[in-house]
């Protein structure tokens, strides 16, 4: 047990409509609310009269979309929670790590969090909601020592593959999460990636899990939809109407998804929340818009505004990303000469531009007819991800939410692994 | 109920930030926060309150106790030394201009990166973050007062439905003289560059190959892939390749790093979030690991000293790396380019990630170059190296005499804290390369 910490903050973010654009500000003193106010509008005025800025959401304009209700994003038995609790729920992890033999915890972590959060304007818009969320992780190593004298004498203990890791976690808005099981995940899939073999070069049909294919569409998907990117020629989409994935891949954004890491009625502007298909059977349809953006374009915003906190400036970002496919199987049992990934080391370095990565594949097996035969000692995936959608073939049953990208593991044909 | 120690961060930050885009201001925005944290250990356990409404002092170290007793059913019985240290007072002048006249900087510092027609978008941000740090404990009280700032520049060149992206930054602890004279357009022009020449640029060819890194890329290894494993929290949790190493020979001779949270540059601080004075340490010296790095728990357990704890906010001080680098050797640069014979020139860095269990590294170079009978020869784009910590280390074998520290950003546990790092020229014989 390191330690136990609880922390509380509150504050204010301030948009100003003035001179022609708009600025903001923030604070966590509320005594400080007219100065910053001030200094808002004095941002605005360094940025000088903005054509394409339509000024707020408006409450008129939206009458015809009812704000709807979210489902489970509040519960107040995480609320409830205490100390003692928590601990338990910490002890669960790593007791979970402890029964698989052989392997030790490198570390847990449960935490909880309750958020409150109110957007009004001048324009009408007068919204209130509150969240809950509960987080469980688990990080477990096994050691495969090599006792051989020839091992001791080169030193070469670590260089032998002689310790492996990996990680587990879950995130629910509502008190429901296994922590044993996390820790038995994280475990399992350590001891399982010992005495890994390297593979050929060569090409490859490949498994990534809901980890590893969420890392791909968060740091590129998530980039390429953006509206304002789109816009400004910094993405590899561009027009609508085009297949641009597999004939069975549908993507859908959506901010009122049950239970969800992006789920409110509204954005962070105020505007109501609602579905966005992305991808409809490999056809891109839409992207999203803030309301700047989106007013820049002539169109409607998405309902995609949103804020890291009351301190950060509302910009464009997914709120449920959610994959699926109209094949659903079990892709592991579909692949005859594969491999599964399960997480990549450094998806962010991949080019969000052009969709070209080389990633690491960490905790990786090769599969044989349809079974999972040996860990992988070393391999990395060179590929680029908009060749990628177009090869999803099968997603799994194994739907997890991964903060805002909710996808099932999927089966990817046909990439190049060095 | 009383804490074996406890101790009170409270910090002022404000924070500024700009963003030029083909000329136009898309971004400006300005805030003000405070919080104070208080951190109680008792019996083993660690028991930490914060918050952001002027909380007070002694309720919340009462509420930290509170957590601390729970903590400590299940803790390990450790001692938390204590480290005698006279109260401190300093102020650095991270002199900054108006806003008006840091915009008109920025504004030419981005028309310098539109040297040509096909450079179609070019952006210019600033950031900068003055910070207030007052610490005490219950026998002395220290404070500082700090302004980092940085700059960015990037430039998208497109031709024949070819998009290539080039980027520069600067991070540093003058405020707004980091944005003036002559190098940031040198950047600006640096960056447009690149990306120009990387829509003619080829694929490297992949495998194995013998490598220089230049200096951001040599410092961007050293952090992710040493520094990170020298972090006593990871070493204690089993986490690291180094543990268990220390006196043992784990590289070539030729390298020495450094940790140096005195050296003035963006990982600098006069303190750290637990009031230690801290001091240069040294990591590996010819190519011997020396140390790890500790913050006050790591340090108390392991009998070392601490002065490597820092948290982002008011997040928990864990081990943390300050300034890290590796020191100069005596090699000229084209004596590097000989030793090289054949090889790739890998410059810069687009990030990069670390299993500092497995020892396993991967990161994307910004761009690199064919070296062939000593000679740089063409340009070459999505170049990737990944490998082995150790191994690597290993195959060291010439390093060079031109040391440069780079300002950037770390993550760890969710939390991000500014650092330097920084490299000279290095050869590494041999590195799987990335590439078609």
């Amino acid at each position: 047990m390191e330690g136990v910490a609880k922390s509380s903050s509150r504050g204010f973010g301030i948009r100003v409509n003035y001179g022609g654009n708009f600025g903001f500000a923030s604070t966590d003193d509320e005594k400080d609310l007219e100065k910053r106010i001030d200094a808002a509008k004095k941002n605005a005025k360094l940025k000088g009269r903005d054509e394409d800025w339509k000024g707020f959401v408006g409450a008129e304009e939206d009458k015809d979309k009812r704000r709807e209700k979210v489902e489970g994003i509040y519960d107040h038995h995480i609320v409830d929670l205490n100390g003692e609790e928590m601990i338990e729920f910490v002890e669960s992890l790593m007791e979970g790590i402890k029964s698989v033999n052989g392997t030790l915890p490198i570390g847990g972590e449960v935490s909880t969090v309750r958020e409150q959060f109110r957007i009004i304007n001048t324009n009408g818009i007068e919204e209130e909601e509150k969240r809950t969320m509960i987080y469980g992780s688990a990080e477990a190593s096994f050691r495969n020592d090599c006792k051989s004298s020839i091992c001791k004498l080169k030193n070469q203990r670590f260089l032998n593959d002689g310790m492996n890791s990996a990680y587990d976690f879950a995130i629910s808005r509502a008190l429901d999460i296994d922590f044993e099981e996390i820790g038995r995940n994280a475990a399992n899939l350590a001891k399982n990636s010992s005495k890994g073999k390297k593979i050929r070069s060569g090409r490859y049909d490949l498994v990534l899990s809901p980890l590893a294919a969420s890392e791909l569409f968060d740091n590129i998907f998530v980039h390429a939809i953006n509206g304002e990117e789109v816009m400004k020629g910094r993405s590899k989409f561009s027009n609508l109407g085009e297949e641009v994935g597999n004939a069975g891949l549908t993507i859908l954004d959506d901010g009122l998804f049950k239970g969800g890491c992006g789920s409110t009625p509204f954005d962070d502007e105020g505007f109501p929340s609602g579905k966005n298909y992305i991808l409809d059977e490999g056809i891109l349809k839409n992207f999203i818009y803030d309301s700047y953006t989106a007013g820049k374009e002539g169109k409607k915003s998405t309902g995609n505004a949103v804020r890291a906190d009351y301190s950060s400036f509302p910009e464009i970002d997914v709120r449920n990303l959610i994959v699926s496919h109209n094949e659903v199987g079990d892709p592991i049992e579909e692949m005859r000469d594969g491999i599964l990934i399960n997480s990549f080391i450094g998806a962010h370095t991949s080019n969000e531009i052009t969709g070209d990565f080389s990633l690491e594949g960490k905790n990786a097996f090769k599969v044989e007819r349809g079974e999972i035969k040996y860990p992988i000692k070393s391999l990395m995936v060179y590929g680029n991800f908009f060749d990628l959608l177009k090869a999803i073939v099968i997603a799994g049953r194994d739907i997890k939410m991964v903060y805002d990208i909710v996808t099932p593991s999927i089966l990817v044909e046909d990439q190049r692994v060095i | 109920m009383q804490a074996d120690f406890y101790d009170v961060r409270r910090c002022e930050i404000e924070n500024r930030a700009f963003a030029i885009e083909d000329k136009k201001i898309e971004h400006v925005s300005s805030s003000l926060d405070h919080f104070t944290v208080v951190r109680a250990f008792l019996d083993g356990g660690w028991g930490i309150v914060s918050s952001n409404s002027d909380p007070d002092e002694e309720a919340v170290l009462k509420d930290a106790i509170k957590l601390a007793k729970l903590s400590s059913k299940r803790s390990k019985k450790i001692y938390l030394k204590r480290y005698e240290i006279k109260d401190f007072k300093q102020k650095i002048e991270g002199r900054l201009l108006r806003e008006e006249d840091e915009l008109s900087i920025l504004r030419e510092i981005e028309e310098s990166a539109k040297i040509d027609e096909r450079i179609k978008n070019t952006k210019v941000s600033f950031s900068s973050s003055r910070m207030k740090v007052l610490y005490k404990n219950d026998h002395h009280e220290e404070f500082y007062d700090l302004c980092r700032s940085g700059y960015s520049i990037s430039a998208i060149a497109k031709e024949d439905g070819e998009m290539q992206y080039g980027a520069e930054r600067e991070y540093g602890i003058e405020g707004s003289d980091i944005i003036e004279g002559d190098r940031p357009h040198i950047l600006a022009k640096k960056a447009a560059d690149t990306s120009i020449k990387l829509l003619k640029a080829s694929y490297p060819p992949s495998g194995k190959k013998r490598v220089i890194l230049d200096q951001e890329l040599g410092g961007v290894f050293i952090h992710e892939a040493v520094g990170h494993a020298t972090e006593a929290d990871i070493v204690l949790a089993g986490d690291s390749i180094l543990e268990g190493k220390i006196g043992e020979k784990i590289g070539s001779e030729m390298i020495n790093v450094y940790d140096d949270p005195t050296m003035m540059e963006y990982g600098y601080y006069p303190f750290d979030d637990e009031g230690i004075i801290p001091k240069r340490r040294a990591l590996i010296e010819d190519g011997v690991l020396k140390g790890y790095l500790h913050n006050r728990e790591t340090a108390s357990v392991l009998n070392k000293e601490p002065g490597n704890g820092r948290a982002d906010g008011d997040e928990v001080p864990i081990p943390r790396m300050s300034n890290t680098f590796i020191g100069d050797g005596d090699m000229k640069f084209e004596e590097l380019l000989e030793l090289v014979s054949d090889g790739v020139y890998l410059c810069g860095s687009r990030g990069g990630e670390v299993s500092t269990a497995e020892g396993l590294f991967h990161f994307n170079a910004k761009k690199g170059y064919i070296i062939r009978k000593g000679e740089i020869g063409g340009m070459v784009k999505d170049v990737s190296l990944s490998g082995n910590t150790l191994e690597t280390l290993k195959t060291i074998v010439g390093v060079g005499n031109d040391l440069k520290i780079n300002g950037g950003h770390c993550g760890k546990e969710g939390q991000t804290v500014p650092v330097g790092s920084g490299s000279p020229h290095l050869v590494i014989s041999s590195c799987l390369i990335g590439g078609e």
